[in-house]
């Protein structure tokens, strides 16, 4: 905890007032999650905004709004990488990141840029592949320090609480998570706050607790399309909260009115509904609905690590139960390849 | 490459039709419901699929689009299914279910958006049996099962130009101009969107149907070219028509495809080329490209491009690009497996071009290794030729040599099949490394696979133990929920596995009883299989004579096979293989019982056939030989020899009938060994039934004949001794010919140049020439049995064509083997006049041209004969002498060789045989005394030169090796007795009848009686004494018993 409250401490002195030496030459581009790119010379970064001079204007973009930032002395490497990591290619992308020189970089972003990539990746992959989640958490932590206001920061924070829920260190978890809600101004990132503390509680099988927090989401007056998305995954959450506590028939009907009446599109959402599904069919010991359920994980939602490996968790467990025990191998062998580090192939 | 392997895409490019024909590339987000489906229809999760079209119908979850098809998504999941059943029967039991499923779908929907692709999954119906004929063509009767498939295709490709026109026609009644605004028109513009599609997918899969007919064609025929280019065709205009659809892209791809199964790589390059060009979203052209890259890659890795260099470039980042749920999928394996094999080709021309450059090389080579490794992983059908990959490239096994601790069924049986996996590698490295390791000069890569070399060593002694005891835990957690197909593949495992580790009774015991109690299981013919090969490996074990049980546990699994698959393969390969079993063990009545099962179409029918012919002929040419050594004097003469002869002769007719039959069904077919000798059976079937002509015919046949075969040097006659018999069986068929061949001359100089090919064949050292008198000698031995068995007619027909032949022969003749031969066959010749009665005048003939040519032979200074051939020809004239009934000359011949040395046993044996067949003629029975007792005293020792069958048994009763020629001369002792015997009256008869008894008693008593065929001629022979004794019901050897008594 020493180590943590340095962390924070170091943030909260320079929060907003550090001045980045500009690119001499060449421009670097913002890319939003919606719209076009903004074109300039990025001036200063702090964890909530990032200063960006156009054509002699300084405009201010949140953080929140942007995707990635692509910097005028990027080597390809570090280009070829970034896209390679946002594509989910995770190995492709630290293995273009570790190609190059660091003390070749003398832009401290671009530096950054590239300690934090390869922090992320190390962390990302200790979660699904079963990397050393230790070694990860010391690499975002250490990037963290160095780089305090860097733009990464609720990401870095969102990563270092995963890895630690992953080691069921929970507490530490949740200190992370807080992070993110104390400190981002936006409402959906306290959202998204709020509903990664609670699973870490559900997680730790506090379900009242864990449903309370769900409950202040939802209870939330914010109706911004993430903030929608954050609620419905509030909903997702509770339903297990309910399952858990014996409501799981209220439960499937909350998920089928989720299901009817949101895109499919949403993946992460849709994984998150159908596991909740499952786990509301098997306490009602209705194991041929649980593995329907987890099957639409499997097949169609599979794009999250952490929900597919839950999905196959089940899965592995049901196909036994209804005597197909070599796709219940396949299931846990699955899980254990692709997923090692999670808790659920901990838990197989 | 398989066409059916892209027609799921074909009918997923169908279902995009339908969803984007109106609006070019866009593609609308797709329902999870239908995307589910396809999803677990995908995996192979079939009975999920169906089940979950169960609960569609209740769900509140499922659209309503899809509830209203459930009957069309049955159909279309039961179709699929039907492919990964390796069972026929199920297979075509589930498209039968599905075609009624979408037959009833048509009929409730006619007008439905789906029903034109209802109709078009019944045309798939058919296309699916035509697979079925396929695959089953590898099984045997393959002509025709490939001939029904083309039917099937025919008749597929004509369900779709109908439905091609039907379609066209419902398109044509809608008008061209609608008003999207108007409800009624907005159906109607929907309604030619859907039809439209459907056109289009009728025109696809009509283009593939000609595509994949040439699976039933041979590849490369004019036939299979024209429908590939028929294909092309089709596809082409499919793509000029529709280039701004993905079914137009699906149809460039099929046209690049057509064009490299026509070997036209750089066109389906190009097509190709153009496809990957495509943006890799939406997610349908992804699918497309990566289809795209498989075909692609195959052509640029084909023998006339060798375009590694660019599969690599254009490979490895498809394969960087995999999702993590892509990994296992077919497509991307084999774009690995593809890649992998760049890689090797890449490493195998650095290696020729610039052996210095290691870098590139080793590069190579651990790509290589590690894709394949990575394939070899999973199950595909690629997995084999991964193994090869990683066994050639030296990589390891994957497989820990820790002990597993399995804690369930499932956990058990995983384990067990893990190892036995990797026995399979581990036997592919083993076999292939140590010769790369001797060629390897790298110190460091050599040290490398020996390590690798050292680890598959392990895993093979390891692994099978292993896998036994794992396979055997499962079993042992097996509970009442595990589901028996898996508790019988286990069961299967463990049979194969007890079998490869030679514990026979174990595997046929857990074989058997998955046969027999599981039939309906997927492993049960295997189990089957393996229960039959256990069963025959512990009869072939059992030394003893008592093979009862494992004969009767054979015959009984292989019956089982045959009952219970009666169509299948495994069901003609039992047959087949207890047909040369049931041979082998004499019981030939059943192996004709199992060949005429066999069905006439398979090649196995004609195999047992010529197997079951030959047999029969070896019976009937035993039974001859036994036949003709009764006949001999002092044989047995008390069995029916007439009744014998009949029942031979019919096994020879059936041999014939036989081997005629399954040499008809190799018409075509390429000459080998096995066929030689059955047709060589059949020509000597053909001579010694009196057929010569058609014998002649067999052997000179311009394609098949032995004759022919061996003057060409084919090498289906190298078998050993083959030759000779050819050339005698040849040699036989021509002298035979000459009794009703009215060119006599013509078949003579024939006979003549077999006999110089014969000579030059043997060779002309004097162990060749020593090889060849022996030839003759048989050949005329071969001759006499024909005359023996001929009708008098023949006979004497066959006689006049032997004297022709070899009074030309001899002529002016002076080679040992040609002589000795006619003097031989003069004696045969006189041999087949023999009569029981009198000497007959053509046998006199015989013997003195017998007599006068071997005369002429020891008479003849030039062929400096050696004494033992010397000695030899003396004795055939002194059998010859005898045969003319000239006894005395025959005895002084005798008396001449024994003179010197008394202790010739056979000529013992001739001289006293002379002296039993000299008494037996009217008037002489005094000399049944001198065949007892011998003759002609030498006047210094006064001992009988000539010593008679009582000496000749005292001297051969303590050896061993002489037990025959012991038996014989007791045997024939007591028949001389008796005969003696019953020449006289009174009190002399009755001590000569008591001596007889005596003599076969006390042989018994001293030294038992033999053989079973000896055995069997005491007992004959006892039998005649008792009945010359007065009994009316002669006991034979059994009332030796009471002989015994007083003894005791």
């Amino acid at each position: 905890m020493k180590q943590l409250g340095l962390f924070f401490t170091l943030t909260l002195l320079v929060l907003g007032s550090m001045t980045l030496e500009a690119s001499a030459q060449g421009q670097d581009q913002i890319y939003p999650h919606r719209g076009s790119p903004t074109t300039g010379v990025i001036m200063e970064t702090s964890t909530t905004e990032v200063t960006v001079d156009v054509r002699g204007t300084q405009r201010k973009i949140p953080v929140n709004e942007i995707k990635r930032i692509a910097f005028s002395d990027d080597t390809p490497e570090l280009r070829r990488a970034r896209e390679d990591i946002l594509a989910g290619q995770l190995a492709n992308g630290l293995g273009q990141l570790k190609k190059i020189d660091a003390s070749s970089i003398r832009r401290d972003l671009v530096s950054a840029d590239l300690q934090y990539y390869v922090a992320y990746c190390q962390g990302k992959l200790a979660l699904s592949g079963g990397g050393d989640k230790a070694a990860a958490t010391e690499a975002m932590f250490g990037f963290v320090r160095q780089f305090p206001q860097t733009y990464h920061f609720f990401e870095a924070a969102q990563l270092l609480g995963d890895l630690a829920a992953a080691q069921q260190d929970y507490d530490r978890a949740v200190y992370f998570y807080k992070a993110i809600g104390t400190k981002a101004p936006w409402p959906d990132y306290k959202m998204l706050a709020a509903v990664l503390e609670a699973r870490a509680l559900a997680a730790q099988e506090k379900f009242p607790e864990a449903k309370s927090k769900y409950e202040g989401v939802m209870a939330m007056s914010v109706d911004t399309p993430e903030a929608t998305r954050q609620k419905l995954l509030a909903q997702v959450g509770q339903v297990v909260c309910m399952a858990e506590t014996g409501q799981h028939e209220e439960g499937v009907k909350v998920l089928e009115e989720i299901i009817a009446k949101n895109d499919p599109q949403n993946g992460e959402l849709f994984g998150r509904a159908y596991n909740a599904l499952g786990r509301c069919h098997l306490k009602a010991q209705r194991a041929k609905d649980a593995l329907l359920a987890y099957l639409h994980v499997d097949v169609l939602f599979y794009g999250t690590p952490e929900v597919h490996a839950e999905a196959l968790y089940y899965l592995g467990k049901l196909w036994n139960d209804l005597n197909h025990s070599e796709r219940a191998v396949n299931a846990r062998n699955m899980l254990l390849e692709r997923y090692s580090g999670s808790v659920w192939a901990k838990r197989s | 490459m398989n066409t059916r392997a892209f027609y799921p895409v074909i009918r997923v490019a169908g279902v995009w039709i339908v969803l984007a024909s109106a609006s070019g590339l866009q593609v609308k987000a797709v329902e999870p419901a239908r995307k589910f489906l396809d999803g677990l229809r995908a995996r192979g999760y079939y009975d999920v699929a169906l089940d979950y079209l169960d609960r569609v119908g209740t769900s509140p979850l499922a659209p309503v689009e899809l509830r209203e098809m459930l009957l069309y998504e049955k159909g279309v999941t039961l179709v699929q299914s039907s492919r990964t059943q390796r069972d026929m029967a199920i297979r075509e039991s589930r498209l039968d279910e599905a075609q009624q499923l979408l037959s009833q779908f048509v009929k409730q929907h006619a007008i439905h958006a789906k029903a034109n692709d209802a109709r078009s999954q019944l045309g798939n119906l058919i296309v699916e049996r035509a697979r079925i004929k396929v695959e089953m063509s590898s099984q045997g009767d393959k002509q025709q099962r490939l001939q029904e498939a083309l039917a099937l295709f025919e008749e597929a490709f004509t369900v779709f130009q109908q439905l091609k026109e039907n379609v066209g026609q419902q398109l044509e009644r809608i008008p061209k101009r609608l008003d999207e605004k108007d409800a009624q028109q907005k159906k109607m513009i929907d309604r030619r969107k859907q039809l439209r599609a459907d056109y289009l997918q009728a025109q696809l899969l009509a283009a593939a149907i000609r595509e994949e007919t040439t699976d039933a064609l041979k590849a490369g025929s004019d036939e299979s070219k024209a429908l590939l280019a028929e294909a092309e065709k089709m596809y082409g205009e499919i793509y000029k028509k529709y280039r701004t659809r993905l079914a137009g892209l699906y149809a460039r791809m099929y046209q690049g495809r057509a064009n490299q199964k026509m070997g036209k790589h750089k066109d389906a390059i190009g097509y190709f080329a153009e496809l990957l060009e495509q943006p890799d979203s939406p997610e349908e052209f992804r699918s497309l490209k990566i289809k795209t890259m498989r075909l692609a890659m195959a052509s640029w890795l084909a023998s006339s491009e060798k375009k590694y260099a660019e599969a690599i470039r254009r490979g490895a980042p498809w394969i960087a690009k995999a999702r993590p749920t892509e990994d296992r999928d077919l497509d991307w394996l084999a774009l690995r497996m593809a890649l992998a094999k760049a890689y090797k080709m890449q490493a195998d021309a650095t290696e020729k071009s610039d052996p210095k450059d290691a870098r590139t090389i080793n590069k190579a080579l651990t790509e290589s290794r590690r894709l394949a490794q990575f394939v070899a992983k999973h199950t595909s059908e690629f997995q084999q030729e991964a193994r090869n990959l990683v066994a050639e490239l030296g990589g390891g096994t994957t497989r820990s040599t820790k002990k597993l601790d399995p804690k369930s069924f499932a956990e058990a049986k995983e384990a067990g099949r893990e190892a036995l996996d990797s026995i399979q590698t581990a036997t592919l490295i083993a076999s292939r490394v140590p010769a790369r390791i001797a060629q390897e000069t790298d110190e460091a890569e050599k040290a490398s696979l020996k390590e690798q070399l050292g680890k598959a060593r392990a895993t093979l002694q390891n692994a099978q133990g292993d896998a036994l005891e794992y396979f055997r835990m499962a079993l042992s957690m097996a509970d009442g929920d595990t589901p028996l197909e898996e508790v019988n593949v286990v069961r299967y495992f463990l049979a194969y596995l007890y079998y490869s580790e030679a514990k026979y009774y174990e595997a046929a015991l857990t074989g058997n009883f998955v046969a027999h109690r599981y039939p309906g299981s997927a492993g049960a013919r295997q189990c089957a299989k393996i229960a039959m090969a256990s069963f025959m490996k512990l009869h072939a074990e059992n030394k003893s004579d008592d093979k009862q049980f494992e004969t009767a546990r054979v015959v009984d699994i292989a019956k089982y096979i045959a009952d219970r698959w009666p169509d299948q393969a495994e069901a003609e390969e039992a047959l087949s293989t207890l047909v040369p079993f049931m041979i082998n063990a004499g019981q030939l009545d059943q192996a004709l019982e199992f060949v005429e099962r066999i069905p006439e179409t398979s090649p196995k029918r004609a195999e047992a056939e010529l197997k079951t012919g030959q047999a029969m002929w070896a019976v009937y040419l035993r039974g001859m030989r036994d036949l003709n050594a009764m006949a001999e004097p002092g044989g047995n003469d008390g069995v029916n020899a007439a009744a014998k002869k009949t029942e031979l002769e019919q096994s020879r007719t059936q041999a014939i009938q036989i081997l005629e039959k399954g040499l008809s069904r190799l018409e075509g077919a390429a000459v080998t060994a096995p066929i030689v000798t059955a047709l060589l059976s059949l020509a000597q079937a053909y001579v010694d039934s009196q057929q010569a002509d058609k014998a002649v015919a067999v052997l000179e046949d311009e394609n098949t004949g032995p004759l022919t075969l061996l003057k060409n040097d084919h090498p289906a006659t190298k078998t050993p001794g083959l030759a000779e018999e050819i050339y005698k069986t040849a040699l036989r068929a021509y002298i035979s010919s000459l009794a009703t061949s009215s060119q006599s001359d013509a078949v003579i100089e024939k006979a003549k140049r077999v006999m110089e090919r014969m000579k030059t064949a043997i060779g002309d050292s004097e162990k060749g020439k020593k090889r060849l008198v022996a030839v003759y000698v048989s050949l005329a031995r071969d001759l006499e049995s024909q005359l023996k068995q001929a009708s008098p007619k023949a006979r004497t027909a066959l006689s006049k064509g032997f004297e022709t032949f070899l009074g030309q022969l001899s002529e002016g003749a002076t080679e040992l083997n040609v002589l000795n031969w006619v003097a031989e066959t003069f004696l045969s010749l006189g041999g087949g006049f023999e009569t029981s009665s009198a000497l007959s005048s053509e046998s006199k003939k015989y013997y003195k041209q017998a007599a006068a040519t071997f005369d002429k032979i020891l008479n003849q200074e030039s062929l400096e004969l050696e004494p033992q051939m010397k000695l030899r020809i003396r004795l055939r004239k002194a059998e010859a002498m005898r045969r003319q009934r000239k006894f005395k000359d025959a005895l002084d011949s005798y008396q001449e060789i024994l003179s010197g040395t008394p202790a010739m046993l056979n000529v013992q044996v001739d001289a006293a045989m002379t002296y039993q067949i000299w008494a037996g003629l009217k008037g002489k029975h005094p000399l049944y005394v001198r065949a007892i007792m011998g003759h002609r005293p030498d006047p210094a020792t006064k001992k009988n030169i000539i010593w008679g069958w009582g000496k000749i048994a005292t001297v051969t009763a303590q050896y061993k090796q002489y037990r025959d020629t012991f038996h014989k001369a007791r045997y024939n002792l007591a028949l001389c007795r008796l005969r003696h015997a019953e020449s006289m009256t009174g009190e002399k008869r009755t001590k000569g009848l008591s001596d007889a008894v005596r003599d076969i008693s006390l042989t018994n008593r001293l030294f038992g009686l033999g053989d079973e065929n000896w055995t069997a001629q005491y007992d004959d022979l006892m039998k005649r004494i008792q009945t010359a004794q007065g009994s009316k019901r002669p006991q034979g050897i059994r009332a030796l018993e009471s002989t015994k008594k007083p003894k005791k």
